[in-house]
This record gives structure tokens, C-alpha cells and sequence, in this order.
């Protein structure tokens, strides 16, 4: 069954799969039918709305946010892609760098006072500070 | 007064004179009143009353009768009657008020069809009872179709549920009817399951999904809803463990709810592997 594009007011790409139910449809509905029973609920602000192919639609995700109207296909926004990817490798940078400076701050930690709390109690009265290796409070 | 065999002497019509007059057949003179005769033949008599005549043989005797008419006269049988008559219908024996048919083999009595059964069959209606169907009632085609009432039982129902009468959902005698048990409240109205793209695996009452870009959903429903107030669920299967659904803000119509997927972690929007939606409320 073909599918319909459009272009939202945000200028985002909108892809439609209009539905022959499995259940609870008449048996003589036809994918037809079920394309301009589709066509006819769009929003009324859908820009410039067309079937396409199903085959017009790319498998690969990785950039939708960038898809745009190709006409009869949908086209990538080389542009929107190039943020996108610029982002997910920032992002991936700074997940890389943040793991790594949770490790260093775990390596830091003074086991002393660690090993040496005999109860949870002991436990939640450390505080902050042994991270940094200092004086150990112990609570009253 | 005398003759010989061929002539006899009488009177005159005027009585004044004697006169020979020719004769035929023998014994005594026949006069009008009283007489008796033997073995006449009467040739063909110009009229006659024949009140106190018997003996006369049907089958030679009578004419101007019917082909089979003489038959039947003589042998009274069925099968004699059935060929006098020339417009009868069926066969067998002549059937009075209160007999027995016997093996019916009429396929229609008055526009009721009778379909002569194979090995045997029964439709039976007990003395001063009554069986009647003003409209339709119909038992086709289906081995175990059956309508069973016990003693003392009736089947009473009252008129098939309205649109009204399954939302208000109170009457307990109307019954509910396949295209219409889904306006009762408690009924779910729209549901889909759908995958990453928006390709719907299955649904009931849908129109359309919208990929609106990742993690962005839109169902648009085939029935609306009456307004925007409807119950709506939506859940996910995420493609990592913290993934969530929510409805958008404002993304909830009468006919449409659209929906994102996030990351917990993260908070942006994701792809799910799948989009399970259902909703609940007023047609």
C-alpha cells in the first residue's frame, strides 16, 4: 500500500501509512479504500501532501530528523544532517568524557574509611570529602 | 273382430266401421292403460318418463358420459376417480376429513415450503397449541441449529440495543448486537499496535499512523471520538530498558493522539521497537 508525505508547519516531514484494520474492517474494504480514507483525515495543515511508494521510504532511521518532501520520495536534508551527526558525536564525546571522569573520581576514593564502617550507619555518616582522599569524618 | 298374423280387424277411428289394421310381434292386443309387455322393442321412442325403470346397465346404457366417468361409476375407486378427473394433482388415495395423509410429498402448502426429508423428519404442533411466526423465523443450513424451550419456558427478548441504549448501559432486555457492542463504556474503542515506522501490525478502528520523525507518532483514529475527553494508553517497547511514552501536550484530538517515546536518561526523543495505543470514551 503507498504511503502519503507532507510537510508540517515546523517544517518537519509527516510519513502517513494509512490502515486496513485486521479486525473489525469490512471484508471488501480494498487498499484503495483504506489510501483515501487516509488522504481525507490529514490535517488540514499538512503542506504539500502526496502518495508515494512504500519503497520511497528509506529503512535507514539514522537521519529522520533530516528526511524532507523529495516529491514522489523523501529526499535527505544534507544540512539538517550534518547537525545531527555533529551532535550525536558531541554526545558521544561528552558520554566518553563524563564516564571517564566518573571512573577517576571512583579511583580517587580513600577505601580507608570505606573498609573501616562496620554498619550501613557507619556507611551513610562518611561523607563527600573521602572522595578526595581527606580527613575522614566519621560523624559524631 | 279377427286377423291372420299379418293383419287384424277393428274399428274405425269414427266408430262406424270395421277396418284391417297391420300387426307385428305376437300374443295378446296391448291396449294403453295396464298393459304388460315382453321383450319389446321400442325403437326409439319420441318421449318417455322412466320413474319406475331399473336395471339399466351404465356402462352401455348411459351416454354422452366422460372418458373414465362409466369406469368409476362401475368400480369407485381412487385410482378410478383420479382418471375421470382431468385437472387433479399429487397421486394416491382419496383423502377425507379427518384420514390420515399418509406420506405427504407436497414441497409447498400455501407458500410454507416443505422440503421432503431424506430419512425423516418432524414438525409437530400439539392439540390446541399453536405455532406462529408473523415475520421471520428461520433455522437454515447449519446441523445443530436448535431452538429448545423447556417446560414451562418462554423465549421472550425485547428490541435490539441502540447506539443510546450502550452508552446509557442500563437496560438488562435489550440484547447487544455485533456493530454496536463497542458504544458501551466499558468497550474499547480504537487500539493498534504498530512498529517503528508506523507500519501497524494490528488495529480495530484506525485510519492511519504518522511518522512524524523519531520517536514521534501520530494516530489518527477511523471513528472519532464526540470530543477530545477520551482515555487514552499508550506504552511502548523501547529500544533500551529507561525508554518511556507520553502523550504530547495538546497532541490529543478527537480522531488523532499523537505521541513521543524518550530516553529516561537522556530525555530525547527515541525510535520504540513497537507503539501499543488504545483508547477509551464517547463515540
Amino acid at each position: 500500500m503507498r504511503k502519503i508525505i507532507y510537510t508540517r508547519p515546523d517544517g518537519g516531514l509527516s510519513v502517513v501509512s494509512p490502515v486496513i484494520n485486521t479486525l473489525g474492517e469490512r471484508e471488501d474494504f480494498t487498499e484503495a479504500q483504506a489510501e483515501q480514507r487516509a488522504w481525507d483525515a490529514l490535517p488540514s495543515d499538512a503542506i504539500n501532501p502526496q502518495f508515494v511508494d512504500a519503497s520511497a521510504i528509506p529503512a535507514d532511521r539514522t537521519f529522520r530528523g533530516a528526511w524532507t518532501h523529495g516529491g514522489d520520495k523523501v529526499a535527505v536534508d544534507m544540512g539538517k544532517a550534518r547537525e545531527i551527526q555533529a551532535q550525536r558525536l558531541a554526545d558521544t564525546a561528552h558520554a566518553d568524557a563524563l564516564a571517564a571522569q566518573k571512573q577517576a573520581a571512583r579511583d580517587a576514593v580513600d577505601m580507608t574509611a570505606i573498609n573501616a564502617a562496620a554498619t550501613p550507619q557507619d556507611l551513610i555518616k562518611l561523607s563527600a570529602d573521602v572522595v578526595a582522599g581527606a580527613t575522614v569524618k566519621t560523624g559524631a | 273382430m279377427g286377423g291372420n298374423g299379418s293383419k287384424i280387424v277393428g274399428i274405425n277411428a269414427g266408430g262406424t266401421a270395421l277396418t284391417s289394421v297391420a300387426v307385428t310381434g305376437t300374443g295378446s292386443v296391448v291396449l294403453a292403460t295396464g298393459a304388460t309387455l315382453v321383450a319389446p322393442l321400442l325403437g326409439t321412442p319420441a318421449s318417455g318418463v322412466l320413474t319406475n325403470c331399473t336395471g339399466l346397465p351404465i356402462n352401455t346404457g348411459v351416454t354422452g358420459l366422460a372418458a373414465g366417468i362409466a369406469t368409476f361409476l362401475g368400480a369407485p375407486s381412487s385410482a378410478n376417480l383420479a382418471a375421470a378427473v382431468t385437472d387433479e394433482t399429487g397421486t394416491g388415495a382419496l383423502v377425507f376429513a379427518n384420514g390420515n395423509i399418509g406420506a405427504a410429498t407436497a414441497t409447498s402448502v400455501n407458500k410454507l415450503a416443505i422440503t421432503a426429508p431424506a430419512t425423516g423428519s418432524t414438525l409437530a404442533v400439539a392439540d390446541g397449541k399453536t405455532l406462529t411466526a408473523s415475520n421471520t423465523l428461520t433455522l437454515t443450513g447449519v446441523d445443530g441449529s436448535s431452538v429448545n424451550v423447556g417446560a414451562g419456558g418462554t423465549v421472550a427478548y425485547g428490541a435490539v440495543a441502540t447506539q443510546a441504549d450502550q452508552e446509557t448501559a442500563t437496560s438488562i432486555t435489550a440484547y447487544v448486537t455485533p456493530g454496536r457492542q463497542q458504544f458501551h463504556p466499558s468497550a474499547c474503542k480504537v487500539w493498534c499496535k504498530a512498529d517503528t515506522a508506523g507500519a501497524i501490525q494490528a488495529s480495530y478502528n484506525m485510519t492511519s499512523v504518522t511518522d512524524n520523525g523519531v520517536g514521534d507518532i501520530t494516530f489518527t483514529i477511523n471513528v472519532d471520538f464526540s470530543s477530545a475527553d477520551w482515555c487514552a494508553q499508550i506504552t511502548i517497547i523501547g529500544a533500551t530498558s529507561s525508554s518511556y511514552a507520553n502523550v504530547v501536550a495538546g497532541g490529543q484530538a478527537a480522531g488523532t493522539l499523537r505521541a513521543n517515546c524518550r530516553i529516561e536518561s537522556v530525555g530525547g526523543l527515541s525510535d520504540p521497537l513497537n507503539w501499543f495505543f488504545a483508547g477509551f470514551g464517547d463515540q
